[in-house]
């Protein structure tokens, strides 16, 4: 178990800056998912911590120790490759024992490793077979255990999941979570896929252009995007965002959406604040679960008035795509009674949605 | 026309008539020198006899050549020396190229300069290569002059230090070869694979005994045997450098071949010879390539 700092760290490729000024912490212990499209520089920030490339400027310590001059070998740290990078040359019993191996372990105790982490990861039948003869499923299981049984300080993860079929990647998610608990290592796992960091990390570091956007639990991420870009990008289904300017007042502000649709709200403090100010282009931003379907206004909330153009169904959930306008607003349809055509309500809370500054993306209220 | 049409619209035939002018110019200059030369072979048939070579029958040995071979000294000391070559030139080829190979996997700044640079030698002329290395190795030449050795300290022309003068220049002239076969074969090992090994723990020199080096096994193979043929074959280094001397002590068995065809004129012996080493190389190839295979299987 170690933890990990990384101060002021940047990483340029020729000309391009993959990486810009990162400050990030990570606890001991912790199962943090760094968090971003691709390209946003999360892949090369976990290549920087496991060693695989140098800061151009800045440091990243483990355990409050200096990387830079740390070899990759000494570092102790579990990599678990995107493609799995498996010796398929060797057996899987080879591959399991290469880190024991070349540590020098005595042949017994890596016996007894190796029987021990195949039994673990429900491969002890391949043992004898050649690596290359496993199916992907297997591979990641054995590009997993191959790192576990060195037992690493730090267990680096890039996208481990993605190649793998939909019903083995849930059984994943849960099986990596279990084997975080049972190591108690401290985990940076790499993704794209926002669900994969939901639901497996206790932090997640969302990134994008190599900023690092925001960091936190992920419900605090959700609840609480600091930005356009993490509303957007955590969430499933999408955020709506719609784009205009906001007019605060002291009693109540209006968002007026570039289609002329008119949202009017009461005035909290931060707009208060903002009441001097004309005119300010601005995004507002509604997640589908807060807004309820309803025949009737509702005097407390925020009315919107549409007709429901498309019902899509996402497994137990109906999406209800409803036209306000000449916006199309995406709800989640609670009642499962919704038809096309229909004409609704659509209701929320003046503390349920966001709005986002238009000039940086930074979050309003 | 009609044959042609029909022809035309009969596939299989038409591949024939396509193959047909590869197939007889392979026939003029495999099948019949081959035929000829088993023909000559077991003949006792010399240019000096006065007979044209197809009425060689006239003169006929059977197996009495290749009975000669057997207790024929020149023959076997050319292939102890050939051998003795192959087995100093190509290993040290080996080991150099595939260090140099390693160097190269790393970026660095002029590794195309240096790889170009590299690679020259193997494409000058071997004759010239001989010509060079003849004058490098001079009494008063520039190696003596380098290592401070007297201009009386002969390389060229000792009974002991003639032979590594032409392991050094084959050596100069092939390790280029070894150099990009086992650097294409190295760069097909998956880095990631390489990475995987060290974060595991792997020492350099662990990874490159565990993981690539086995992975190279099959490029390896190649540039061995391919090496190891080629080598067997030397003869214009030796040839310019030292004509096979001083007395035979650089004389391997192509320069053996060329004294005997064109100073002994032996040619009905010279084929039988030749026949026979097309043999035990055509042996010491398939066996090479046959252990390629069962590593790939």
């Amino acid at each position: 178990m170690s933890d990990i700092h990384l101060i002021k760290v940047s990483k340029f490729f020729d000309n391009f800056q993959a990486v810009k000024n990162l400050d990030l912490e990570i606890g001991n212990g912790e199962f943090v998912a760094l968090l971003g499209p691709s390209g946003c520089g999360k892949t090369t920030t976990m290549n920087m911590i496991a060693g695989l490339e140098h800061p151009t400027s800045g440091n990243i310590l483990i355990d409050s120790k200096d990387t830079s001059s740390i070899r990759i070998q000494d570092r102790n740290i579990g990599f678990v490759f995107q493609n799995y990078a498996i010796f398929t040359h060797l057996t899987v019993y080879k591959n399991l024992s290469y880190g024991l191996e070349v540590q020098g372990y005595d042949k017994a105790s890596i016996d007894d490793k190796v029987q021990k982490m195949a039994k673990r990861m429900s491969i002890s039948h391949r043992l004898d077979q050649p690596a290359a003869s496993l199916s992907v499923n297997e591979l990641q299981k054995l590009a997993i255990g191959r790192s576990a049984i060195v037992e690493p300080k730090i267990f680096l993860l890039d996208e481990p999941l993605s190649n793998l079929d939909a019903s083995f990647r849930a059984y994943m998610r849960s099986e990596l979570k279990l084997l975080q608990r049972e190591f108690g290592q401290t985990m940076v796992y790499v993704t794209h896929d926002q669900i994969e960091a939901m639901s497996l990390a206790d932090k997640i570091a969302i990134m994008n252009e190599g900023s690092l956007i925001q960091y936190g639990p992920p419900l605090e991420v959700y609840n609480n995007p600091n930005s356009k870009f993490v509303s957007y990008f955590v969430g499933s289904p999408k955020i709506n965002l719609l784009e205009g300017h906001l007019i605060p007042n002291s009693d109540s502000s209006s968002f007026v959406t570039n289609k002329d649709l008119a949202i009017s709200f009461p005035s909290n403090e931060k707009l208060k604040q903002l009441s001097n100010s004309e005119k300010l282009g601005a995004s507002i931003g509604i997640r589908p679960q807060n807004i309820k379907l309803s025949s009737k206004e509702s005097d407390k909330d925020i009315n919107l008035r549409g007709q429901i153009k498309i019902i899509e169904r996402i497994g137990a959930k109906r999406l209800a795509h409803v036209q306000v306008d000449n916006h199309m607003i995406t709800c989640i349809d609670d009642s499962g009674t919704a038809s096309q055509h229909e004409n609704v309500i659509m209701t929320f809370s003046p503390e349920s949605f966001f709005l986002f500054s238009e000039e940086n993306g930074n979050r309003l209220i | 026309m009609n044959t042609l049409r029909k022809i035309g619209n009969d596939s299989e035939a038409l591949g024939k008539l396509f193959v047909l002018p590869t197939i007889i110019l392979l026939i003029f200059i495999v099948v019949f020198p081959f035929f000829m030369q088993v023909y000559l072979s077991i003949t006792y048939w010399t240019p000096l006899d006065g007979i044209p070579w197809y009425q060689a029958y006239e003169v006929v040995a059977w197996h009495d050549q290749y009975l000669y071979i057997l207790e024929d000294d020149r023959v076997w000391g050319a292939l102890w020396r050939t051998m003795l070559i192959v087995f100093f030139a190509v290993p040290i080829q080996f080991l150099l190229g595939m260090g140099l190979a390693y160097l190269f996997i790393d970026k660095f700044p002029g590794r195309k300069i240096f790889y170009s640079i590299m690679l020259t030698p193997m494409m000058v002329v071997p004759a010239v290569v001989g010509l060079m290395f003849y004058l490098l190795f001079q009494g008063t030449g520039p190696v003596n002059d380098h290592i401070g050795l007297p201009s009386d300290f002969s390389w060229l022309t000792d009974v002991n230090r003639a032979m590594i003068t032409i392991i050094v220049a084959d050596v100069w002239q092939w390790t280029p070869l070894m150099f990009l076969i086992l650097l294409s074969g190295m760069l097909g090992v998956p880095n990631d694979q390489i990475l995987a090994a060290k974060i595991l723990g792997g020492s350099d020199l662990q990874n490159f005994f565990k993981i690539i080096l086995p992975r190279m096994k099959g490029v390896i193979v190649i540039a061995i045997v391919l090496r190891v043929v080629e080598c067997f074959k030397i003869f214009d280094l030796n040839f310019i450098m030292t004509k096979g001397g001083p007395g035979v002590e650089t004389e391997t068995i192509s320069v053996f071949l060329y004294k005997l065809t064109f100073g002994e004129f032996e040619w009905s012996y010279v084929a039988a010879i030749g026949l026979t080493v097309l043999i035990v190389l055509s042996i010491i190839a398939a066996k090479g390539l046959a252990y390629f295979a069962k590593q790939e299987s």
